[in-house]
């Protein structure tokens, strides 16, 4: 497990393979911290690029340790979408507590977070079968 | 004898005469040739020692008697040693140089105490005023006899700030000719950094001395007041005649205690200058009063966040029908994240929705032309609104509600009802398309439509300080405000939500009650949404 900020906001590693990331998001991902975000993410996709190359097909987030979400929470996971979509990545949201699904629900995004990502034009085809082969 | 001693020595008998010098003695007493000096040309404080030590006898210990002070501008310690004939032998041993650095070092101690009170006074404050009025003050006191403070300009007339000694500080602003001090003009346009200038008190203009100062000035050093990026002023020190002039020590410190003052003034500067363009933004920004339009009543209250840096994202307009037969277009929403980018978003998005007034029909073309125009790539700030097209129709009033990503409205029935309305869409500004979904609805008279932003429903306090207010006793709340008046309702919550904060911070809270009021709708001048044509006095 890497941690990437200290205790009262944080994003750590899961598990990793060459097409899946699994991140947890720790504390509060609001207007003090929601710049933090990004980075710490980014960092951890790096650092997947970094050890299996362009591969990473899926990035799923975990809640369970969420303790408050804003608005600025939700636009820095917007931002994380529009990076993400454009690479091929399909975004999941898991153990999301319920104002969070409430507040994705009612902002009307849920769909859009977690739409299918197709494979990143860049990618060539015979590579996106290949780490599997 | 004593002529290769590196020290002054200066044997005295019993009877206090001199009988024996060296060369180094007598160049230093003397001043003269190679003549032999006599009692007369002893320092006065060296024969009383040399007194002192014969009535107190043969002193017992090398270092006793020993005595100090100056000779010829050069100050010694004299240590005397007796000799078996009962001679003393005065050793004369130069401390000039240690003094000096004892002096400069106090004076440092002094100086270095100054510059953390100035220090201290200054940054305590971000009053200009008051940041100016230290400054001139402190200067005054410890640096020169007067100073006078002149600030960068305004238009042509310059603030300018006058203190002497002990004295009162005053004020003036006046239209003043940088020129007319020679280096003035430099010093105030601040780049490329000027040194210190010393100029001739006898060209000094009448502004330049402090009113009511009336010695003879003597001497006069301009300093810049260094800014951040552009200067905050010059300050200009003035002594009398009767007090020395500067040094080059003194003009040194009057440039290092500039240095601490100019970047308090510039700090305080750019605060008030922040803090003017904060009230300017906030006061278009406020929201509108709100009353009645063609028989609709309307009310907003808004309570912004007590944090000051972080200025509200949320916001309501009612723009009115040109007639009543028109649709009253009324608007309730919250810009994600807070402080001035939020403002300024708030502001923009009040903006287009204002020029698309014409279109304010179709909700649906108004969302999707606001979020082509709020879309940006370099950040995904979005904003979450409430749409709603309001007309009387006879009796009752219809609306037609389109959230952008909002919290559902809430209508207030006749009987105490509360009722979500169940419209939905994606918020605007982040995503590259949306999507809506319209409701319609009628308001009975004595029924009212809420419009409220989550800085109510995400109050957090109660009894446990830890809960949010949310939406099911925002529901309680409302199942009590049925027929009354939209004033009454959003006071009711506001209030509500106040109390369940406490005193703890807060987000912004905004709410806006569309109502159709109880028997307040003339049904003789309206007939079916269509006004009647023929005029109806009815206070004849």
């Amino acid at each position: 497990m890497t941690s990437y900020l200290p205790a009262e906001f944080s994003v750590t590693v899961q598990t990793a393979d060459a097409q899946a990331l699994h991140l947890a998001v720790h504390g509060d991902l609001d207007y003090d911290t929601s710049d933090d975000f990004a980075p710490a993410v980014a960092g951890a996709l790096d650092a997947h690029a970094e050890r299996y190359g362009p591969t990473l097909r899926d990035l799923h987030l975990d809640w369970a340790e969420l303790t408050a979400f804003d608005s600025s929470g939700l636009s820095a996971l917007l931002g994380l979408h529009r990076r993400t979509h454009p690479a091929g990545i399909t975004l999941h949201l898991h153990h999301q507590p319920v104002y969070l699904t409430r507040m994705l629900k009612v902002t009307g995004v849920t769909g859009h977070l977690t739409q299918h990502a197709p494979a990143a034009d860049t990618a060539v085809p015979a590579e996106a079968n290949g780490p599997t082969g | 004898m004593w002529g290769g001693a590196p020290y002054p020595v200066i044997v005295i008998d019993r009877a206090g005469d001199v009988v024996e010098t060296n060369d180094a003695a007598r160049s230093l007493l003397l001043d003269r040739g190679a003549e032999e000096p006599t009692t007369g040309d002893l320092p006065r404080w060296l024969a009383e020692a040399h007194d002192r030590l014969k009535s107190a006898g043969t002193p017992s210990r090398a270092s006793a008697g020993a005595a100090a002070g100056a000779v010829a501008g050069r100050t010694f310690e004299a240590h005397p040693s007796p000799t078996e004939g009962g001679d003393v032998v005065w050793w004369l041993v130069e401390n000039t140089g240690l003094r000096l650095a004892e002096e400069a070092l106090h004076s440092e101690r002094e100086r270095a105490a100054l510059l953390a009170e100035v220090s201290g006074e200054l940054l305590s404050s971000l009053n200009v005023d008051r940041c100016t009025e230290v400054t001139a003050r402190m200067a005054a006191g410890h640096l020169a006899d007067a100073a006078v403070i002149v600030a960068p300009a305004q238009g042509r007339r310059h603030a300018l700030t006058y203190a002497q000694g002990e004295g009162d500080v005053t004020r003036a602003v006046l239209p003043v000719d940088a020129r007319t001090v020679p280096g003035l003009a430099e010093a105030l346009q601040g780049f490329p950094p000027v040194p210190t200038r010393w100029i001739d008190p006898e060209g000094l203009p009448e502004w330049a001395v402090p009113p009511g100062f009336d010695r003879t000035i003597g001497s006069v050093i301009v300093t810049p007041l260094p800014g951040h990026g552009m200067p905050a002023g010059v300050l200009i020190l003035l002594r009398s005649s009767t007090h020395r002039a500067f040094t080059e020590g003194e003009e040194l410190f009057a440039r290092l205690f500039a240095a601490r003052a100019g970047a308090a003034l510039s700090a305080a500067r750019l605060y008030a200058e922040q803090s003017s363009i904060t009230a300017t933004l906030l006061r278009e920004l406020l929201p509108p009063r709100l009353e009645r339009v063609h028989d609709v009543d309307y009310a907003g209250a808004y309570r912004a966040s007590q944090d000051h840096e972080r200025v509200g994202g949320d916001f309501y307009d009612v723009h009115p029908g040109a007639h009543a037969t028109d649709e009253t277009f009324v608007v309730l929403g919250d810009v994600a994240g807070k402080g001035l980018e939020a403002a300024v978003l708030t502001g923009k998005i009040r903006s287009v929705l204002h020029a698309l007034l014409p279109l304010s029909g179709d909700h649906r073309q108004v969302l999707g032309l606001l979020n082509g125009a709020l879309l940006n790539s370099h950040h995904t700030r979005f904003a979450t609104l409430v749409l709603t097209s309001v007309r009387r129709c006879s009796e009752q009033v219809r609306l037609r509600l389109t959230s952008a990503g909002h919290l559902p409205p809430l209508i207030i029935r006749e009987d105490g009802r509360v009722e979500e309305v169940a419209t939905s869409g994606t918020l605007v500004g982040a995503l590259p398309r949306i999507r809506t979904h319209s409701v319609d609805v009628t308001l009975a008279p004595g029924e009212t439509c809420l419009l409220y932003t989550d800085g109510i429903t995400e109050a957090r306090g109660g009894p446990l300080g830890d809960q949010l207010f949310g939406e099911a006793r925002l529901r309680e709340a409302l199942g009590e405000c049925a027929r009354m008046p939209a004033e009454a309702v959003v006071e009711r919550v506001q209030m509500l939500a106040a109390q369940w904060l406490g005193s703890d911070r807060h987000d912004d809270m905004a709410t806006l009650a569309i109502t159709n009021p109880v028997g307040g709708h003339d049904p003789a001048r309206v007939v079916d949404g269509y006004q009647d044509p023929r005029p109806r006095g009815r206070e004849s």
